[in-house]
């Protein structure tokens, strides 16, 4: 376990439930990669491809900080009609946001899958005094094969701007505030090039029982994480 | 030949229909059908729509054919039923979920709901074969928001159990919990507000004959914080309801 920044705890675990939906089934409740790895290679019809982390570990953030992902600009574009965002800083009476996943993989096709490959990042968040309902804000910027490029909320399209699976949830009877990005991708016939990238800051916010005087609803954000991936065509 | 069942995923092409919204009137003291037209949900999209939506109103019944045959949808039972405990022995809610989280979780079947379930969706829906989709879908639509005169918090969660084709499970899409993901303290345009959201749906094409059978009953769960003696965590079950839809051959 160490510091690489003030807010910030990697703490890389093995594979753990995290009290979200599962992808599978077959695989069980719905749980972590775990660990740290960085880099993983695979082939498509041909092609050579390099998934990897855009920096080797999670950023902690006081505030938004990117200017092409542009957090504050996206988010309000689209829900400060509704809610107003308050930028408080770094969470106070919390511990450091533990990081005990981010990693990379990757799985060959088989007569029942399409190659697949993805990230995950899984974080908890102590809070050592109640916070009124905790939720996550993600605002990602994507880029495709096409060299497109743009910023939006990761919200799963729902009329609010919080990210789908963090907050508050229980883990076999044990309450925990955390957020997991899982985002598995998978090669089909029809696309030319796997090519793409993904960078993201996610913010911890806390969603009060105020509004303003706009009648909007008041969401303090707390500290975040910058974090992202790329997939990249390589030689032999 | 295919059989798709996505009722574990928030589909809701529905079918145009006009509905007539009703005012409030109460059916039990629990439960009050407010069916309203189609309204964002806080809870992710559907096709067709830019926010996750209702289909709104209250459908109790779609004509259809398949192979040349007459079918029907159809709501099982019409109206939403509230129930203060468990009750039907063929969902088996109790036994099913105790058997699948009563290791972590200590049940405790109190009853005594303060407030009511207002019923703003209850409705069948077909969605017929497109160029994109070949298959015909149909299934139901509910959203209920909790009403509890109260505020509420993030404490409030569902627990729905599923008897589908003979199979009872707790319908938690694999979660390390019971709660049901599409429910509980939700924000909608800025406003918080505890709700249920489901809409269980099946496809089908094919030489096949269609004979489906959903039931639920589906509660609302208070997670305390607190532990019993054995280390588990003390959940109280408050309320809750039942509800469903069928497919046949008419």
């Amino acid at each position: 376990m160490r510091n690489n920044s003030t807010g910030l705890v990697l703490d890389y675990r093995p594979s753990q439930p995290h009290g979200w939906p599962g992808q599978d089934p077959e695989r069980g409740a719905g749980a972590t990669v775990g660990g740290h790895s960085v880099t993983t290679d695979f082939s498509d019809r041909g092609r050579n491809y390099r998934l990897k982390l855009l920096e080797r570990d999670p950023v902690y953030l006081p505030a938004p900080h990117d200017p092409d992902i542009a957090f504050r600009r996206t988010l309000d574009a689209k829900f400060a009609a509704n809610y107003a965002f308050h930028y408080v800083g770094r969470p106070g009476g919390g511990r450091d946001f533990s990081v005990q996943s981010y990693s990379v993989y990757s799985r060959p096709a088989s007569e029942q899958s399409p190659l697949v490959y993805g990230v995950d990042l899984y974080v908890v968040f102590a809070p050592t005094r109640p916070i009124a309902v905790p939720r996550w804000i993600q605002v990602g910027r994507w880029s495709d094969a096409t060299g497109k490029t743009w910023s939006a909320v990761d919200n799963a399209d729902r009329a609010n701007p919080f990210y789908l699976t963090g907050g508050l949830t229980s883990i076999y009877g044990r309450r925990i505030v955390n957020v997991d990005y899982a985002n598995q991708m998978a090669a089909f016939p029809d696309q030319t090039t796997l090519t793409s990238s993904f960078r993201a800051e996610i913010f911890l916010a806390e969603v009060t029982a105020a509004k303003d005087a706009a009648g909007r609803r008041v969401v303090r954000i707390h500290g975040g994480i910058r974090y992202g991936w790329q997939v990249q065509e390589r030689t032999a | 030949m295919t059989f798709s069942i996505t009722r574990r995923t928030l589909l809701a092409a529905t079918a145009a229909a006009s509905f007539l919204p009703l005012s409030a009137a109460a059916t039990t003291a629990r439960i009050v059908r407010d069916y309203r037209g189609s309204q964002p949900t806080g809870w992710p999209r559907t096709p067709g729509h830019s926010f996750g939506m209702t289909a709104g109103g209250h459908r109790t019944a779609v004509d259809f054919d398949f192979n040349g045959r007459p079918h029907k949808v159809s709501l099982l039972p019409a109206d939403l039923v509230y129930r203060d405990k468990p009750t039907d022995p063929e969902v088996g809610f109790v036994r099913t979920l105790n058997d699948a989280f009563g290791r972590w979780y200590d049940f405790r079947y109190t009853g005594g709901l303060r407030g009511h379930f207002s019923v703003q969706s209850y409705s069948v829906f077909l969605r017929e074969p497109s160029a994109n989709d070949p298959s015909t879908g149909f299934g139901a639509d509910l959203y209920v928001v909790y009403k509890p005169g109260l505020p509420v918090d993030g404490n409030l969660q569902w627990i729905q159990v599923v008897n589908q084709a003979g199979t009872r499970e707790v319908d938690n899409l694999w979660r390390a919990n019971p709660w049901y993901a599409y429910g509980g303290l939700v924000s909608i345009n800025g406003d918080e507000v505890v709700n249920f959201r489901d809409a269980p749906q099946i496809g089908v094409g094919g030489n096949i004959k269609i004979d489906v059978r959903f039931i639920a009953e589906t509660f609302l769960a208070q997670d305390t914080g607190k532990k019993d003696a054995d280390g588990r965590a003390i959940v109280n079950i408050l309320g809750g309801f039942s509800w469903g839809w069928q497919a046949r051959q008419s």
